[in-house]
């Protein structure tokens, strides 16, 4: 499960190796995440894509130790952000990691943000906190992030409150507020879910020169395979709490190796030829608290066979040798390549 | 059509053997193939109540509360049975029945003959304007009930061999009533005066053999046999009480019925759940019509004189079953006033009716300096005896009641004004709150106004004010407190459905009921208002404790049931003095037990309606 | 008025409708069908905004704002622009779902043509059967407390089109033509999962065997492959039931694969309408083409020259004069300011609503 590394390559910001994060629920132990590995270089992008329930928030939420306590817990795997495994850290390390070294922003920035106080002062508070700087320093910077981040009259803007800011201009200030204390990693959550496309083009656009401009990796967890298509560098595809394929973007979108991503990709609109019928993956996701054995994917694959019930299939590279690193986790890879 | 291909590609993502060994959430939409050999059976999931129930039964609280007020209803709704000075059986003479009937014919029936002499027009000459019976033929009716009663009552307690003296007493009277119709007045006189001879020697010729000086001679009277205790229970008591024993052994016959009657299948047991509860409902009150008619609901007294002439020896009896605790709840004692409960040492008495301890010594009057004397205390017939434990568990008031007694009767009230005033506040906030929520407009303004107004009323002062000024008499201050209650509290309610209909009306659902062309009606009644009553539910648990509680406080202060009926509130006012802790703690103890159990519930019901629940 | 297509004869179209209090200088965009079963002209619903102690009358929203078109036998037609340029309430008014303020609906189901909004409230319920909706969130879109069977069953039953066993029965006959086990009837809705419900929600508005069906947001939300599976669904029931839909969406890429024309929404009116193959290949308005090239394609080696709107939607209370995106469009000239500009006829099934359509109408920045 360990991800390959090749010593040429500079060393990770941020590597997840086989994190499991679970779910005490009534009915029974929900393995919310189970054995997530996954990596990301500093100025990257690491797209993770998957439905809705396949455990990419968790383990994002899980990165910046947020997931609830009880009924959440990390049970197992390290979270090694550059090198030091945040797992063992203390709440009080944590507290200094979280918005100053890792930044969050979420799908709903109405909800994200604190509906009493000014976006002014919610972004210089993160600053004041973590910079230890003055109120008036903290105002000013405020100012910066939000000409930063492209807001028109950003003196005036500071002063308002987010109900008086439109849905794009809210994603913004979380942006600015995220950004105010020039993290090394920024988690983004579905950013843009939430978003008209127009409006969704411009925030997108906004992160990339954000990226551009101060070598930020960044974290994107959507279930929009066009967003990951055109940010991310590295793609992370999750299916039922596990990284089922992970492979650099051109190569995941061109040469797809696991019979869900092949499915998903053929689900897509986008490639269908007009009047041809969309290809579908049956069935639905199983319940977290219910899991299939083996290959969590075998009741929707069309080649699933014995062995995938018996054995879980790891996730191993498949590329060739001087290739880019593409791993899957699959029994039947050639009868998947002749899908 | 399953062989559309959507429905075929599903049917492959079902793996091979999938549908006999199903998984325990089954994959429910996935669509068979072509059907394989036998349909599949049908499936059946809880419905939302189910769920609810089931929540609530996960929380051990919310089971003891359940539990402890099912019992504490159960002893309001049995308090008759449990505590009472009625014998549930008594096989015996009525000496004082017998002698009082034979004492007083001759006077019923001077009574009855006289207005029958003298006619109509005598009658209404006479009447005076503070007179109620208004009319001749029904002043007739009551008289001749009166000799009836009289000779009914002597007949039980003859042998058949003695009775002769009035049956000559009988056809005599017979005699009387036809000349009085159409004799002339003489012999209208002539008759009269000898019924009233023969009345009059009734008395000598029937003396009963009194068993205490045998010597003195007389009839021997027959023992008859009486249920006292079960001709008093009300109509309305036998409903209630034949409702809870349905209710608490729902799980044992809706099993029956469920395997018997509906053999089991699911579709027809969903459907007939509805019919159950009408079933029970009946079945109630088909009982107490029955019972009404047969046995009960024919006490007018709160108390009955049976353990006095028992312990007198004016009834003699072969065979007494009293109840468990053998006090009624308005039965004095007033020689044991301010008792503490008797199994405490402080509450013991010697012969002559002093406590044994200094401390409950009575004091010297500061005044008079005369140390008020204590009579010997009276033991009346099945209570138990003296310095018993058990003699008064919880102590006595003022006027020596049982304390046990009036707290098991006492529930009656407390426990019911709580119900019924959360039923009137839930009816009048679920109704004007929905059509606030719904109609929206110039209505839904004038409805939340009208709320703004009642809630600032002080809701205390008001019933206060209301139980002063309505007369006692006119409405009984009980029904006062209920009412105003009711229309003080129910905008809480009102508020709770006005918002869940302004949410629920702009649901997809309902919008899709609309688009479906349903009417108002049914998309009010089927698709807004059930998905409503949850949280009114909340509420209304909520209301009862406080219902309970403002019961109590009135009827504390004095302004509740009048006396000698008890209520919760007003045994706490019997004594304000902390040296008669028993009459504060008890009855305290049960108002805080049960206004706790129901906010437990309350929240039980809160936590279990959560959307995020898992059904 | 109504730029002409060969074909508008019989049909009411735009050119009867300017039923807005504000006096409109210019026709809406409307492209007539031959043979329609639907024909909305000059829809408008305006929701006044109220203000102060008195609730004085202070404005309106002008969330749809003269919107014509036409739904044809066995057609779909796509409404696509962003939240908040009034498709969801176009379609929901057009069903009195909401009581639309203005225009014309003439439903042909039945031979003669049915003025929508002049139904009394008993003709409106009888018509409704004909007419359905289909929701976004299948989460709220059903009724918690009924079972499946139920909530398929009980349009059946209210409109007496069936009864007792016979009820059942097609319930189970529903059940299976939209792919759910007709077994798992007497279950609640919770029980599905998001595209099960969906389908839950299509097998009753198919019960009363409507002939038109308003999809809103059918499948936003809901998961990829899901998604596949539900319009896959609604394309077999159109081959089988001969169903035309008003198919509301933001998702650009499900409405190209799923519609016959669509209809392009900005602030409360269409400024585009045109068939999809026109549309993706010849976008006319400066709003269609930006919102074509910010649709993310799931194609890494295309990196295509986007079009990046400034700023925001403005608000539809006080919309901008002139026309309504000249705030945001890159190629605006004084003209746009002023003057609200008529429709452009590109082709005879293809008009655009702006001045520079004949500079401006070029190949799509992408084609998928």
């Amino acid at each position: 499960m360990q991800a390959k590394s090749t010593p040429s390559e500079q060393p990770a910001l941020l590597e997840l190796d086989g994190l499991q994060v679970h779910f005490q629920t009534e009915d029974g132990t929900s393995r919310a995440v189970d054995g997530v590995s996954y990596r990301l270089r500093a100025g990257e992008t690491l797209g993770v894509v998957g439905e809705s329930g396949c455990g990419k928030s968790v383990t994002a939420l899980s990165i910046l130790q947020l997931v609830p306590d009880p009924p959440g817990r990390i049970v197992g795997g390290r979270i090694l952000f550059e090198g030091q495994d945040l797992v063992r850290f203390s709440e009080a390390q944590m507290r200094k990691v979280r918005g100053n070294d890792i930044a969050m922003i979420f799908q709903e920035p109405m909800t994200a943000l604190n509906p009493v106080f000014t976006v002014g002062d919610q972004i210089a508070e993160t600053v004041r906190l973590h910079r230890g700087v003055g109120k008036a320093e903290a105002r000013q910077r405020a100012i910066e992030m939000l000409t930063k981040v492209g807001i028109p009259s950003p003196e005036q803007r500071v002063d308002e409150y987010p109900h008086q800011l439109s849905g794009g201009m809210r994603q913004r200030v979380m942006i600015a507020m995220a950004m105010s204390c020039d993290p090394k990693l920024l988690i983004a959550d579905e950013p843009t879910t939430a978003l008209d496309v127009t409006i969704q083009a411009q925030v997108l656009d906004l992160i990339r020169g954000l990226q551009a401009e101060s070598g930020l990796g960044v974290l994107l967890i959507t279930h929009d395979l066009g967003v990951v298509a055109e940010n991310a560098n590295h793609v992370a595809v999750m299916y039922a709490g596990k990284v089922v394929e992970y492979a650099p973007v051109a190569e995941l979108f061109a040469r797809p190796r696991h019979p869900y991503t092949i499915g998903l990709f053929r689900s897509l609109p986008d490639l269908a030829a007009p009047g041809e019928r969309l290809q579908t993956i049956p069935g639905i996701v199983p319940a977290a608290h219910a899991f299939p054995s083996g290959c969590r994917f075998r009741t929707r694959c069309p080649i699933a066979v014995d062995h995938c019930a018996a054995v879980e299939p790891p996730l191993v590279d498949s590329a060739g040798p001087g290739l880019p690193e593409h791993t899957v986790a699959c029994h039947r890879l050639e009868e998947a390549a002749k899908l | 059509m399953s062989t559309t291909p959507t429905g075929a590609s599903d049917a492959r993502a079902t793996a091979p053997g999938a549908r006999t060994t199903e998984p325990s959430p089954p994959p429910l939409g996935v669509p068979p193939g072509p059907p394989p050999g036998p349909p599949a059976a049908i499936e059946y999931s809880r419905d939302y109540w189910d769920g609810v129930f089931q929540q609530l039964g996960r929380r051990r609280r919310v089971r003891w509360a359940l539990a402890l007020l099912a019992l504490l209803y159960g002893l309001a709704i049995y308090a008759p049975l449990i505590a009472n000075d009625r014998p549930y059986v008594l096989d015996a003479v009525d000496l004082r029945e017998f002698s009082s009937a034979q004492r007083s014919l001759s006077g019923v029936t001077t009574n009855y003959a006289r207005l029958m002499r003298e006619g109509e027009a005598a009658f209404t000459a006479g009447l005076r304007p503070e007179s109620q019976v208004r009319s001749f033929s029904e002043a007739l009716a009551i008289e001749r009930a009166a000799v009836d009663m009289r000779v009914t009552a002597m007949r039980r307690a003859l042998p058949d061999d003695a009775a002769a003296p009035l049956d000559e007493y009988e056809k005599e009277l017979a005699a009387f009533e036809s000349l009085a119709i159409s004799g002339s007045a003489d012999q209208v006189s002539t008759a009269e005066r000898g019924l009233r001879d023969t009345a009059r020697e009734l008395r000598n010729a029937l003396t009963p053999l009194d068993l205490r000086n045998p010597d003195a001679g007389g009839v021997q009277l027959v023992p008859s046999k009486a249920y006292p205790l079960f001709e008093s229970i009300s109509r309305a008591s036998a409903f209630f009480m034949s409702l809870w024993l349905c209710v608490l052994t729902w799980p044992l016959w809706n099993r029956l019925v469920n395997r018997v009657v509906l053999k089991g299948d699911r579709t027809r047991i969903r459907r007939a759940r509805r019919w159950k509860f009408g079933a029970v409902l009946g079945f109630a009150a088909l009982f107490a019509w029955v019972w009404g008619a047969t046995v009960g609901g024919s006490a007018a007294f709160e108390t009955s004189p049976y353990k006095a002439g028992l312990t007198s020896g004016d009834i003699v009896a072969l065979r007494v079953v009293m109840p468990p605790v053998a006090m009624g709840f308005a039965e004095t004692h007033i020689n044991e006033a301010f008792r503490p409960p008797t199994w405490t040492a402080l509450s013991e008495l010697d012969e002559d009716g002093f406590y044994v301890r200094g401390s409950r010594t009575p004091l010297p009057d500061p005044v008079t300096g005369i140390v008020p004397p204590a009579s010997p205390v009276e033991v009346r017939y099945g209570e138990p005896g003296l310095n018993h434990p058990l003699r008064y568990p919880l102590g006595t008031d003022k006027v020596g009641q049982d304390l046990l007694s009036r707290l098991l009767w006492g529930a009656r009230i407390s426990l019911t004004v709580g119900l019924i005033s959360t039923t009137l506040l839930v009816t009048i906030g679920v109704i004007l709150g929905s059509l606030a929520g719904y109609a929206g407009g110039r209505l839904d303004i004038a409805i939340s106004r009208v709320i703004e107004v009642v809630q600032a009323f002080p809701a205390f002062f008001l019933i206060l004010v209301a139980v002063a000024v309505i007369p006692s008499d006119v409405v009984p201050p009980i029904y006062s407190i209920v009412i105003v209650i009711a229309l003080v509290g129910w905008t809480g309610v009102a508020r709770l459905v006005r918002g869940e209909f302004l949410k629920l009306k702009s649901q997809d659902f309902v919008v899709a009921a609309r688009a479906l062309g349903f009417g108002t009606t049914r998309v009010v009644f089927r698709h807004i208002l059930p998905n409503a009553l949850g949280p009114v539910l909340v509420a209304a648990s909520f209301a009862v404790a406080s219902g309970i509680l403002i019961e109590s406080s009135i009827s504390f202060l004095g302004f509740g049931v009048k006396l000698p009926i008890p209520s919760w509130g007003t045994v706490i006012n019997e004594s304000r003095d902390p040296s008669h802790w028993w009459i504060q703690v008890f009855p305290g103890f049960l108002i805080f037990v049960t206004v706790f159990c129901y906010n437990l519930v309350g929240e039980g019901l809160r936590d279990a309606l959560d959307p995020r629940m898992k059904v | 008025m109504n730029v002409s297509t060969p074909h508008a004869g019989a049909v009411p179209t735009g050119a009867a409708a300017a039923p807005s209090a504000l006096a409109r200088e210019v026709p809406p965009v409307h492209v007539a069908v031959p043979d329609p079963l639907l024909s909305v002209a000059g829809l408008e619903k305006l929701f006044p905004i109220h203000r102060g102690v008195f609730s004085r009358h202070v404005g309106d929203v002008r969330a749809v704002d003269g919107v014509s078109f036409d739904v044809g036998k066995r057609e779909t037609l796509s409404l696509v622009g962003e939240s908040g340029c009034g498709k969801t309430t176009a379609g929901r008014s057009l069903l009195r779902l909401i009581e639309p303020t203005g225009g014309r609906a003439a439903y042909f189901g039945s031979g003669a043509g049915v003025e929508l909004f002049d139904l009394s409230r008993g003709d409106l319920r009888r018509v409704r059967r004909d007419l359905q909706i289909i929701f976004q969130d299948p989460f709220s879109s059903l009724n918690p407390r009924m079972t499946v069977a139920n909530i398929i069953g009980e349009g059946l039953r209210v409109h007496g089109l069936a009864r007792g066993e016979a009820v059942d029965e097609q319930v189970a006959e529903l059940m299976q033509i939209v792919g759910l086990r007709p077994e798992a009837r007497n279950r609640f809705p919770h029980e599905f999962s998001g595209g099960q419900r969906q389908r839950i929600g299509i097998a009753r508005a198919l019960a009363l065997k409507p002939k038109f069906i308003v999809c809103d947001e059918a499948v936003s939300a809901l998961d990829v492959s899901i998604q596949a599976q539900v319009v896959n669904l609604l394309k077999d029931l159109q081959g089988e039931f001969g169903l035309s839909y008003l198919f509301i969406a933001h998702d650009i890429s499900i409405v190209k694969y799923i519609s016959d024309r669509i209809a392009v929404m900005y602030l409360g009116r269409i400024v585009e309408t045109a068939t999809t193959k026109e549309l993706f290949e010849r976008p006319a308005h400066p709003y269609t083409q930006a919102l074509l090239s910010a649709v993310p394609h799931p194609d890494p080696t295309q990196r295509r020259q986007r079009i990046l709107l400034q700023g925001d939607v403005p608000s539809p209370i006080n919309p901008p004069a002139g026309c309504h995106f000249h705030t945001r469009c890159p190629v605006a000239i004084a003209r746009c300011r002023t003057e609200y500009p008529a429709p452009t006829a590109i082709s005879p099934t293809h008009q655009a609503a702006c001045h520079l359509v004949e500079q401006h109408a070029g190949p799509a920045p992408a084609a998928g």
